[in-house]
């Protein structure tokens, strides 16, 4: 099973994990491995990443990592970039041989972005991030095409294990809205296809009764269910990009069991998800059994055991 | 910034910090520079005379060439400081590849900006014409690598050389066992060999001939998973530990050579110090000659030697209240003014614009005492050692308002035989009148004694007149009567203040009472008008 063909077309891809120990740096590696033929590779971190399996770079890759990272010494250092990292500037480099190597890259979004774009300008083909713990921002489309989330199994019982899954996906894969507001920095009500901005510590009771879809900026948390509780349900919420939905898998099935919708401006699709059927704690389940039963409940989104192969 | 010349509250009051953040700087150095930004004092009037000249050509020079400017500007914002870098080769620390590079780097934007200050318009700046170190550039620039990337190539060391070599050639043979292996897989029908090992699921076909096959043996397992790994040749073995050992030997090497290159960056350090000033300087003239170019900034003349003037601005404008009123759509009518050694009191209404006048004298003085144009038609200065601008702030350190206020004029005070700007806004004003007028007159008449040059605002009357002081007025509402406020007046309207105040000063030549403008003002303001009449009453009476 190759990884490659499902990213054609797409010049950055990050891996996000359902947690600690979902197999990120491992699909990370066979996407290396894969495209290192034909493909002219940038690789970096959103965070420390890889510190269970470290990252396999092939020769001639680009890398952008903090400066003060062993591996530079193997590298013909190209580029010093603005990023800071408790680890010093992220430079980027261009690997001499074949490395392996745990790296530390930008820790911020919009350092992410720059040092992605700056990759490309550098001459890569494929931008590939990898994502620490269960960071999911590095899924932003203003830093990727396209993501692939790799699912682990480091949740207290199996059936919730199934349910966390398949709620981070529809999370994450939340339809993009049609009608998009004038910023992104206040909370807006669409009325009569113009967008209202308001205070939500003090909604004018006739956005309550009239608003047809809202806006709502930044991070939408558990408590920021109580503060729409007043509106009618079924009320389209459009958040600025999915992985701006913090929910536990309750919260989140207890807004759809009331009917409540949420889009958002933009995304990035899901090319695949890439399952590890064993916990960094040495617990596994039957991986054939998780990939069947994972595969059918996202159908009909790509789902892959690296490990087998399958 | 010299807290001698300018203290904490005065920077505060004249917003010296919020003009400094309008000089954009594009480099740490640049940034460096602006916040140890020193003021030229007296005796140093030839070269602040040189700083300004530096600054007008400057200016001048970028308004014409802008393509120069987006280069020397690209350039200036790749500099990173190297300082502690170039400190630790010099007491013969081994520099990292990474602080090799930063200074390759840094050596190579040098030469740009050495290119691009070669310009013949420019041969005037050419004692902050960055000098580099050509010799160190071509020491970092071994082997067949790109001007602006860095590696330890193996020309650096034949040892290096030879290690990378042999290690290249292990690694390839092992690359060939590895093959070997794969093709073994593949001929079991298994292609997943990733990360050094194959996973099988327990119980399969593949996994029970995967267990009896000789490359092969388990690694691990789990419960439901077999992990296996390849069984390499006892030579492919042998080459695998060599190859640790050559990383070993290699790091070793590295090391020696990152040594080397330390020393020969210690050998110029004190140079490149010496270009990171220049720099550094050059990228703070561009920043101000380019806030500068979008104030219209005029060089002040400076006075020298013994004189009567100590000030004189003609049509001043305060930068940072004038960018916040042209937000608001509103203009800064600018101001104009003559000081002499000794001291004046300023008069006028309220919200006449006095305390704008010192402050604008204020920010004014301070930016030409460092080397920057002047937003004003004209602008004369005999350099002073400090200024100081009193009002009646906030509580502080334990102390009443006038307590802290009173506080503050001590530690001026104290500094009297300098040559000092004192700029006191209503002085006492939170007194009693009786007592605060003689506080007024007796510093008035204190300072008018010595070399500095104050100007006090006040209502107090006859202020000036006892005193004997210079005088000046704002026009404020001179010219409108109570009676005509009350017919314009529809409801509060301060843009009705912004029309009718004149922001004009007057030198008052014959004793005159001080404005008595404030029910005015209260009436514009929307106090209600019986209150106003009640007032005007009891103001009969008094």
């Amino acid at each position: 099973m190759r990884i490659l063909p499902l990213l054609k077309g797409y010049r950055a891809v990050s891996v996000v994990g359902t947690g600690k120990g979902s197999g990120k740096t491992t699909t990370c590696n066979y996407i290396l491995a894969e495209a290192q033929k034909d493909r002219r590779l940038g690789i970096t971190s959103f965070g420390l990443g890889g510190t269970q399996t470290p990252l396999e770079i092939p020769q001639n890759s680009l890398i952008a990592l903090a400066k003060n990272c062993e591996i530079t010494k193997k590298l013909e250092l190209l580029d010093e970039t603005d990023a800071g990292t408790p680890w010093g500037s992220v430079v980027i480099g261009r690997a001499k041989e074949d490395i392996q190597a745990i790296i530390t890259g930008p820790l911020c979004l919009s350092d992410l972005k720059k040092i992605k774009d700056r990759l490309l300008s550098l001459g890569c083909d494929l931008v590939v991030i990898d994502s620490v713990l269960d960071k999911k921002s590095s899924s932003s489309s203003r830093v990727c095409d396209c993501f692939i989330l790799s699912a682990g199994i480091d949740f207290s019982d199996r059936d919730s294990m199934y349910e966390e899954i398949q709620s981070q996906v529809e999370v994450l894969s939340i339809p993009v809205a049609t009608s998009l507001p004038p910023s992104f920095d206040k909370h807006y009500a669409k009325v009569q296809e113009k967008w209202i901005p308001f205070d939500i510590k003090d909604i004018p009771a006739n956005l309550l009764l009239e608003a047809e879809e809202i806006f709502w900026p930044g991070a939408f948390v558990g408590g920021s269910v109580n503060l729409i509780a007043g509106w009618k349900t079924s009320l389209p919420v459009i958040v600025e990009e999915p992985w701006q939905l913090f929910l536990s898998t309750s919260a989140w099935r207890n807004l759809k069991r009331d009917g409540w919708i949420f889009k958002s401006c933009f995304h990035s699709p899901i090319a695949l998800v890439t399952l590890n059927p064993c916990s960094s704690s040495g617990f596994s389940i039957n991986p054939r059994e998780f990939l069947i039963r994972t595969s059918e409940m996202l159908e009909p989104l790509k789902v892959i055991n690296l490990k087998l192969n399958e | 910034m010299s807290d001698l010349f300018l203290d904490r509250d005065t920077r505060e009051r004249v917003e010296w910090d919020y003009l400094l953040s309008l000089l954009e700087v594009r480099s740490p150095l640049g940034l460096q520079y602006k916040n140890r930004l020193k003021p030229y004092l007296p005796g140093e009037e030839k070269e602040l005379k040189e700083e300004l000249r530096r600054s007008q050509k400057f200016s001048q020079f970028i308004s014409q060439n802008r393509d120069w400017l987006h280069q020397l500007s690209s350039n200036l914002q790749e500099l990173k400081d190297l300082r502690n870098s170039l400190k630790k080769a010099k007491e013969g620390g081994r520099l990292s590849v990474t602080e090799l590079f930063e200074i390759k780097r840094f050596l190579f934007i040098l030469e740009n900006l050495k290119g691009l200050m070669r310009n013949r318009e420019l041969s005037w700046l050419a004692r902050f014409r960055p000098k580099g170190a050509p010799a160190l550039f071509r020491i970092l620039n071994k082997g067949n690598q790109s001007p602006q990337s860095f590696y330890l190539v193996d020309e650096y060391s034949p040892q290096l050389k030879k290690l990378r070599c042999e290690k290249l050639e292990l690694r390839s043979k092992l690359e060939q066992e590895k093959s070997r292996i794969v093709e073994e897989l593949r001929k079991m029908g298994l292609e997943h060999f990733h990360e050094g090992e194959i996973t099988l699921q327990k119980e399969t076909p593949e996994a029970s001939k995967i267990l009896s096959h000789p490359f092969f043996y388990l690694k691990s397992e789990n419960l439901h998973s077999l992990i296996f790994a390849p069984r390499l040749s006892s030579e492919a073995l042998k080459w695998s530990g060599r190859i640790k050992e050559i990383e070993v030997e290699e790091a070793k090497r590295e090391k020696e050579v990152c040594q080397v290159l330390s020393r020969k960056v210690a050998n110029f350090a004190e140079s490149l110090e010496q270009d990171t000033e220049r720099v550094a300087y050059l990228d703070f003239l561009l920043a101000k000659s380019e806030a500068a170019l979008n104030y219209e900034g005029i060089m002040p003349q400076i006075l020298k030697g013994e004189g009567k003037t100590s000030v004189s601005m003609s049509n001043g404008v305060h930068l940072p209240l004038a960018l916040r009123l042209k937000e608001k759509g509103y203009r800064f009518h600018p101001l104009s003014i003559r000081l002499k050694e000794g001291a004046a009191l300023l008069t006028g209404a309220n919200m006449s614009g006095k305390t704008v006048l010192l402050k604008t004298v204020g920010l004014n003085v301070c930016l030409a005492q460092h080397g920057m144009l002047v937003p004003a038609k004209s602008f004369k200065l005999r350099p002073f050692d400090f200024v100081f601008f009193s009002t009646r702030g906030k509580e502080q350190d334990g102390l009443s308002a006038f307590g802290a206020e009173i506080s503050g004029l001590k530690r001026a005070l104290s500094l009297s035989k300098k040559r000092g700007l004192f700029l006191v806004d209503e002085l006492a004003r939170g007194t009693n009148p009786k007592e605060g007028f003689a506080i007024n007159a007796a510093i008035l008449k204190f300072l008018s004694d010595t070399k500095s040059t104050s100007l006090f605002t006040s209502h107090f009357d006859g202020l000036a007149r006892v005193c004997r002081v210079e005088h000046w007025q704002m026009a404020g509402l001179g010219n409108i009567s109570l009676d005509q406020v009350k017919l314009l007046v529809k409801g509060t309207s301060e843009d009705l203040i912004l029309t009718l105040m004149e922001y004009r000063l007057e030198k008052v030549k014959k004793e005159q009472a001080v404005p008595h403008d404030a029910l005015k003002i209260a009436l514009l303001l929307g106090l209600d008008e019986v209150v106003i009449e009640l007032a005007e009453t009891f103001l009969k009476k008094v």
